[in-house]
């Protein structure tokens, strides 16, 4: 990279604010999905909304492609550097700026992990209610960019109900302030439209969100199941009886284990083929009338037993045994492959069951733990990325997989965004002409196509709707 | 320059007189019949339903700067309800009142709680962005759109989400459609989540000694550990201030949740006697509170109807200040909704007024950190009101309004920007 234009850089944000030395750079080269792998040319730091601004200015000046990055935790590639781009990271940005309690919300710095932005609440009474798997490490930021799930987003929704408002910087370096808590968007609702753009429309900076009253009573369920099919059928009759727990999750019995053995010990029953785990929140009368009509549907699926937290601490064990699951997958195979699908929920049993033998069938080592309340599914196939006949197979296992969830009724992801891993996917779920108008989208927000460029929209679809209008420009330096 | 066009189009497709005319295609293709034939004409287009939200949406309409309307309502088919998801697609045309019989007999609940849903359509509320009461409940309707297929102004058929009730598979251009009045596309169908039907109901309804004990108490309901369906503060009904509250869910949460808004209400300075009312009445007291936002004309007061209507935008803990600004210098019929921090307002005092007295008005509010939203206004006050688009987001706004209609078909002048 241009090495006035690193100076340029650097007197913005500082020493503290650039990585350009090749062996640090090597921590950004990839997200969570680590398949896939670019080094960026030079890693910013900035503090601030002001000091972004000012980088993706002088980016902009220059033409250089930029990628935004929260924690990295991301499962879709949507933050894997791109070839000769600048990434973007928000680890300076972790400042809660406003707690307002009484009107419920709060103004966050796009780097504050959200896990500790509840915390930064806990005083008030209140909850930031998404919840990711990787909430210990993940930014605020970054589940904007994914419009990030979580268990209790079945009752509670994903990140995109939860924002308020946001300032982004735009590509050219624009600051777009729509910081404001309004309960409606004044004109378009681009607080909307820019949850789960992947950062292809701009880089949020700050962000608004809303904050709930912590429930009054929380009362917590594990119930014990024989095999899979039992648990899914559950959840199938459990929505289908519109009953309303917050959050409704599947565990089998590979993920029980990989669990029980590591530092997430929750106590789950090693020789359960699968166990469900059931939040209930809300007043006193609605958790016990609505854990009443629950406990019979769970005896009717082939329940085992069903187990009842008997406090907060044993709560917490248990779902911290959730939380970790992935981390306690490492004990199965070094690497991880978490496919991110959404199924109808009327047909859970019988999308899991094929995800599992799509597995099977390559020799594969797959274990379930998900979203089951929402239908979104997790089959976690554990690899060996040194080994190229795996990480093919693993490959086409996860295409399958996508495939049968589509011609289901199904969906290419939940949560975890499409990123590089979907992209060429996309054309299963969507005409030409659905990803060109998404293709116009992107391009009246970042005509140049800076922003994280060559995720999600497969290209050609952008080339063809642009040329619709205007003559393409050039692919991004 | 445009007769010739409306008369093909009227040799092709059933065309409504009116001031404006309406074009009321059978099906997708007819609808794209005309915008085409729009596109070849200049014509101004504005997508329409049953036009219950014409007036606030599009006012050009009633100042002669649209040529067409095009209106959905004939396009009006469940596609699709799947109770054991809780889910439900419909064609645009479709009446919020028939759609909440259709999934109310599976057992579901669908928001949002339109006033007067026989007049409203799906595509009308969704380009409208329009909530009901029972937002404070479920949160805005744009929360609870799941995919949507529509056309844009060339002709281009799109669809974005799907019919999941959770999904992030690529850009959400729904919520985006999403009160966006239809200036960047004609909604052609949904899918929206539902919610599950009530086993019980409950109204509580008081009146007080002005407007100030009614907000503090307001305050004091909000911050029960409740989660009450929608609570409303309104002077329209009859004389003088009134609160409701409406509860719904699981009958023993209801009941408790009643005693201690009964508590509340009862220890609480000012207030008169609480009414409460259960089950269906309670539902019909709702319905009449939902409907308050599109009132019959009033028995007394200035004969011309409509009123002057205008909504407030702000924070929970700015909206007694909001009121108070609002309410100096006029006497508004007002329906508040506290705990989401709006109000709608109707105001004959400003019948024929000024777009000046409309600007004054909007930065009175601002000065209470309160946003002006003109309804039922007239064009000229919704023209001085309009954001002038250079501010950054407001360019955002233009920018996509020229990529989705690059030749301005669905354009209004007044919003989101001034053009």
């Amino acid at each position: 990279m241009d090495s006035s234009l690193v100076r340029e850089l650097r007197a913005i944000v500082g020493e503290a604010g650039i990585v350009s030395d090749p062996v640090a750079r090597f921590a950004y080269e990839s997200d969570g999905l680590t398949l896939l792998q670019e080094l960026p040319e030079l890693v910013l730091l900035p503090r601030d909304t002001d000091q972004t601004a000012r980088c993706m200015r002088v980016l902009h000046e220059h033409g250089v492609p930029l990628v935004p990055r929260g924690a990295g935790t991301g499962l879709s590639g949507g933050a894997t550097p791109v070839k000769g781009g600048v990434t973007i990271g928000t680890a300076r940005m972790h400042d809660v700026l406003e707690v307002d309690a009484a009107d419920r919300f709060a103004r966050v710095q796009a780097g504050v992990v959200n896990v500790d932005l509840t915390g930064a609440c806990a005083d008030a009474g209140l909850f930031y209610a998404p919840d990711p798997s990787s909430q210990a490490a993940c930014t605020i930021g970054g589940n904007v960019a994914e419009n990030s799930g979580g268990p209790h987003c079945f009752k509670y929704g994903a990140t995109t109900r939860h924002v308020l408002g946001l300032v982004i910087v735009s590509a050219e370096g624009q600051v777009i302030d729509l910081s404001e808590p309004d309960p409606d968007p004044a004109g378009y609702d681009l607080a909307g439209l820019f949850c789960g753009c992947e950062g292809m429309f701009g880089m949020a900076t700050e962000v608004t969100v809303r904050l709930l009253p912590t429930p009054p009573v929380t009362e917590t369920l594990l119930a014990v199941f024989d095999d899979l099919d039992g648990a899914c059928d559950a959840v199938t009759d459990i929505i289908a009886a519109r009953l309303e727990p917050s959050a409704i999750e599947i565990l089998d019995k590979l993920t029980i284990e990989a669990i029980e053995s590591s530092v997430f010990a929750a106590g789950y029953p090693q020789d359960a083929g699968a166990v469900l785990l059931l939040d209930v929140e809300g007043g006193e009368h609605e958790v016990e009338s609505t854990a009443s009509e629950i406990l019979p549907i769970l005896e009717r699926s082939g329940s085992l037993q069903v187990r009842r937290a008997r406090d907060a601490a044993e709560r917490r064990r248990l779902w911290a045994g959730r939380k970790g699951a992935f981390g306690a997958m490492g004990r199965i195979a070094p690497d991880l492959y978490v496919a991110d699908v959404v199924a109808p929920r009327t047909r859970l049993r019988e999308i899991v069951r094929l995800a599992t033998d799509i597995c099977h069938e390559r020799g594969l080592t797959v274990s379930n733990v998900f979203h089951a309340g929402d239908g979104n599914l997790h089959p976690n196939i554990s690899y060996d990325r040194r080994d190229a006949d795996q990480v093919r197979k693993v490959l086409e296992a996860g295409r399958l997989i996508m495939e049968a969830c589509i011609e289901r009724g199904g969906s290419l992801t939940g949560e975890h965004g499409v990123g590089l891993e979907k992209q060429e996917m996309m054309e299963l779920l969507f005409t030409p002409d659905d990803l060109a108008v998404m293709a116009l989208a992107r391009c009246a927000l970042d005509p140049e196509r800076r922003m994280n460029p060559g995720k999600m929209i497969p290209l050609r679809a952008c080339m063809e709707i642009r040329s619709r209008h205007m003559p393409l420009e050039g692919a991004p330096r | 320059m445009s007769a010739p066009t409306l008369e093909r189009i009227a040799d092709e497709v059933t065309v409504e007189d009116g001031p404006v005319p309406t074009a009321l295609p059978a099906d997708v293709d007819e609808l794209r019949l005309v915008l085409a034939r729009a596109t070849e004409g200049g014509l101004r287009l504005v997508p329409s339903g049953l036009g219950s939200k014409l007036s606030w949406c599009r006012p050009e309409v009633g100042s002669g700067n649209a040529d067409l309307l095009l209106s959905t309502r004939r396009l009006d088919a469940v596609l699709d309800y799947v109770p054991g998801d809780g889910t439900l697609t419909a064609q645009a045309g479709t009446t919020m009142a028939a759609l909440g019989e259709t999934v109310r007999a599976g057992g579901h609940r669908l928001t949002p709680a339109v006033p007067r849903p026989a007049e409203a359509t799906l595509g009308g509320t969704l380009g409208a962005g329009h909530s009901g009461p029972d937002r404070l409940h479920d949160g805005p309707v744009r929360h609870h759109v799941l995919g949507m297929g529509v056309v844009l102004a060339d002709g281009t058929l799109a669809k974005s989400g799907g019919k999941l009730v959770k999904n992030v598979t690529g850009f959400d251009l729904h919520r985006l459609y999403t009160g966006s009045r239809g200036t960047l596309c004609v909604i052609l169908e949904a899918s929206l989540r539902l919610f599950p039907a009530p086993d019980a109901q409950r109204a509580l309804s008081v009146g007080g000694d002005g407007v100030e004990p009614l907000l503090e108490a307001a305050a004091e309901l909000r911050a029960l550990p409740a989660s009450p369906l929608a609570l409303v503060l309104e002077n329209t009904l009859q004389e003088g201030w009134r609160l409701h509250l409406f509860l719904a869910g699981r009958g023993p949460q209801v009941t408790a949740e009643a005693a201690a808004a009964r508590g509340v209400l009862g220890s609480a300075r000012g207030l008169g006697e609480p009414e409460e009312l259960e089950g269906g009445a309670a539902e019909e007291r709702f319905a009449s509170v939902r409907d308050l936002e599109r009132p019959a004309p009033p028995s007394s007061g200035p004969s011309s109807w409509p009123w002057p209507q205008l909504r407030i935008v702000t924070r929970p803990s700015r909206i007694a200040a909001a009121l108070s600004a609002l309410v100096d210098g006029l006497d508004p019929r007002l329906v508040v909704q506290p705990g989401v921090a709006q109000a709608v307002a109707f105001a004959p005092q400003l019948l024929g007024a000024e777009p000046g007295r409309w600007t004054s008005l909007a930065r009175r509010l601002a000065g209470v950190g309160a946003r002006l939203e003109p309804l039922q206004a007239g064009p000229a006050a919704h023209l001085a009101l309009a954001p002038n688009g250079r501010a950054p987001a407001a360019r955002w706004m233009g920018r996509l309004a020229a990529e989705l209609d690059p030749e301005g078909r669905l354009r209004c002048p007044t919003f989101p920007i001034r053009t």
